[in-house]
């Protein structure tokens, strides 16, 4: 349990999907702080506070990253491994979230360390209940080191 | 001869007393009983001188007999037949092995003609050739095909001499000429030498590169395939050593390695290496190296077959090229599908929920995401159905001219480009392309589409489209001073669904399809920026819709 609101960086090039994660969040976790950026780059730029992400306050460091694989530019798998390979940022937990099935990425997301793999539902229910239990778990149960 | 055959002859003692009386006649010596004793003694001792020479004489007439019929085993059991010819082709004598040839008995051939175990196809050549032959044999042979009872044909080979008769008094037939023939039986080296002939025949001819090396690997041989794959001539190659010859610029040292070890090693060797050509130029070969070894099984030469495999790597390369795009492909439709899908269902959710709160607000919003899903995905389908045409669904090929064509291509876009303002300029050139219009068309359609989709916040927007000639080929280009690509995406963008803006409308598939398209008239596309911000110039070939009269121009 926390007592500052959970700051979570969505990386999401379909804005529909993005809007899917921004409502669930905005129904069920209103105090949560959901930011969100449409590519790799993007996300490397919040990370690192470049660009349009310079003021911290703005872009707050996120307490887990929820990281779709394939982003124009810079894709999900090098936002993975520039942030697993960096000793700053590696313990913030990355949950990738793809509409991709496929052996390789898994395999691939893992190889780099990734917390935990979930694949979009198509099914809306599903889809729900994922975010509910992905919420549930990383922003309620789940102890992360202060500062981290 | 009649009388021997008619009564015994007289034996020796009738011959004697008969000799004695007549003897006896002209001259009757008076003798006393001693000088009888004496005679009747000296009579007995010629009597044992006479029986022993006799026994001498029979015995020397056995080892006759025994030598007679040693020398008539050698004549009827020789290897080779004898036959006795007489000046018409008339067999006197034959030996067994003959008759074995022909399937006779040897008593029944005498008094047949030789033409009658002569194979048809030969009866002429027998028959024209013989008379010079009986006279004069001498250093001449005829190659004959005989036939026996059961029609097996065996090659002959028919030499002979005159027959110089060893007892001449003893003749029958007075001084007949006569010919001595001995027939060879060379089915099996006849065989033997077709054989060689028809193998000389492949190696000589067929398009596999063949080259024979010693034991040592130096080349001793090539047939002209080898002459034609390498550009080296026999001359040239003979006593090299083999891995040399084979080895080009870019041939991997290991793969000459391994065919050096082979060699040492007396060991056949199969693989496939990139070889050097005369020229300098490569080309990759499947190699068949095999020991060839003599009957104490000692390596004494090397036989190498290759064969210019350059095409089929080359399809192979492609064809895994090709399936990997597949696969890609798969991949990328089953993710870009499923995406507006989730997207779909996801808003579909949302609507029932807004719908039951009347929240009016929301439901245009879910229906104006799933729309655009929907959209979306109509839009996906129908340009992947298009993109797996090309090449798929051939129209006619009718000639076009680039003008035409850029011409249309920038009707089709008017549109989009005064929208952004841009500035075109359209470089005249007098070059015709030969191939499907509406294909050729959707290049640039899409390239100028894409060109003023990507203008960034340039102010003053130009685009030139043109061609221009790059030593032998011909290179069209459209070069715009728009937002450019980094250098690292300029692969990329041509992949399927490789969209390097998020924002940007499309599905992807526009530069995919261009890459496509020109791949389908053998040609490359490729860009030239030098970054971000600084244009972007597309260039790409279409070697097989140029077509050839116009380059004069």
């Amino acid at each position: 349990m926390r007592n500052q609101p959970a700051v979570v960086l969505l990386v999401e090039d379909e804005p529909a999907h993005a809007e899917i994660v921004r409502r669930h969040f905005a129904e069920r976790h209103p105090a949560s702080r959901l930011r969100h950026v449409s590519d790799g780059q993007a996300a490397l730029d919040y990370l690192y506070r470049r660009e349009c992400h310079r003021q911290p306050e703005r872009s707050p460091r996120p307490d887990l990253i929820l990281l779709d694989l394939r982003l124009p530019r810079v894709d999900g798998l090098e936002v993975l491994k520039t942030v697993k390979d960096d000793p700053d940022l590696r313990q913030i937990p990355v949950v990738v979230l793809s509409t991709s099935a496929a052996e390789a990425d898994l395999v691939n997301a893992y190889r780099h360390h990734a917390n935990s793999y979930l694949v979009k539902p198509v099914d809306f229910a599903h889809f729900t209940a994922l975010l509910d239990a992905l919420c549930g778990y990383w922003l309620t149960f789940n102890t992360a080191p202060r500062g981290a | 001869m009649k009388s021997q055959a008619s009564s015994r002859p007289p034996s020796l003692r009738e011959r004697a007393e008969a000799a004695l009386l007549s003897r006896a006649r002209r001259e009757q010596p008076d003798v006393s009983s001693t000088e009888f004793g004496r005679i009747i003694h000296d009579l007995s001792v010629y009597q044992v001188e006479l029986e022993l020479q006799n026994e001498e004489l029979r015995g020397v007439q056995n080892q006759l007999e025994l030598a007679r019929n040693r020398y008539a085993r050698l004549y009827d059991q020789a290897p080779v037949g004898y036959l006795t010819l007489d000046a018409n082709g008339f067999i006197r004598q034959s030996n067994q092995t003959f008759a074995e040839m022909v399937g006779w008995e040897s008593a029944d051939l005498a008094g047949r003609s030789l033409a009658a175990f002569i194979d048809a196809s030969d009866q002429a050549v027998f028959r024209g050739r013989f008379k010079s032959f009986f006279n004069s044999p001498d250093g001449k042979s005829l190659d004959l095909s005989l036939q026996d009872r059961s029609g097996r044909r065996l090659a002959a080979r028919v030499t002979a001499r005159r027959d110089a008769p060893a007892f001449p008094w003893r003749q029958p037939s007075g001084d007949e000429p006569l010919l001595l023939v001995i027939v060879s039986d060379i089915t099996e080296r006849k065989q033997a030498e077709e054989e060689l002939q028809r193998l000389s025949l492949v190696a000589a001819h067929t398009t596999n590169a063949v080259f024979i090396t010693d034991a040592e690997g130096r080349i001793e041989w090539v047939n002209p395939a080898f002459v034609r794959a390498s550009g080296f001539s026999l001359a040239e190659v003979a006593g090299q050593d083999v891995c040399a010859v084979l080895r080009g610029a870019e041939t991997d040292p290991a793969a000459v390695g391994a065919i050096r070890a082979a060699l040492a090693a007396g060991q056949g060797y199969e693989g496939e290496l990139l070889s050097g050509h005369r020229d300098g130029s490569s080309f990759w070969i499947h190699l068949l190296l095999d020991p060839v070894q003599d009957a104490g099984g000692r390596v004494t030469r090397f036989i190498g077959v290759q064969n210019d495999i350059t095409a089929r790597r080359l399809a192979r390369l492609e064809l895994q090229e090709k399936n990997a795009e597949l696969e890609r492909f798969i991949y990328l439709v089953s993710h870009d599908l499923k995406s507006p899908l989730v997207t779909i269902k996801a808003f579909l959710g949302y609507l029932e929920q807004d719908l039951a709160r009347a929240d009016t607000a929301r439901i245009a919003q879910d229906m104006a995401y799933m729309r655009s899903a929907a959209d979306r995905m109509g839009q996906l389908l129908e340009e992947l159905l298009d993109l797996s045409r090309v090449g798929r669904v051939a129209r006619p090929p009718v000639r076009v001219g680039f003008q035409e064509l850029a011409e249309e291509a920038l009707r089709l876009t008017a549109g989009g480009i005064a929208e952004r303002g841009v500035n075109v300029r359209l470089v005249e050139t007098a070059l015709t392309l030969v191939g499907d219009r509406a294909r050729l068309l959707e290049i640039w359609q899409n390239l100028i589409e894409n060109a003023v989709k990507y203008m960034g916040d340039q102010a003053v927007p130009d685009l030139e489209i043109g061609v221009e000639r790059r030593g032998w080929e011909w290179v069209f280009y459209l070069r715009d001073n728009g937002m450019g690509i980094e250098p690292c995406y300029q692969e990329k963008v041509f992949g399927l669904f490789e969209k390097l803006d998020p924002k940007s409308e499309g599905t992807g598939l526009g530069l995919a399809l261009v890459k496509r398209i020109v791949e389908l008239y053998r040609g490359q596309i490729w860009l030239e920026s030098t970054g971000v911000g600084r244009g972007t110039c597309v260039r790409f070939t279409l070697p097989e819709a140029v077509e050839q009269r116009s380059e004069a121009v």
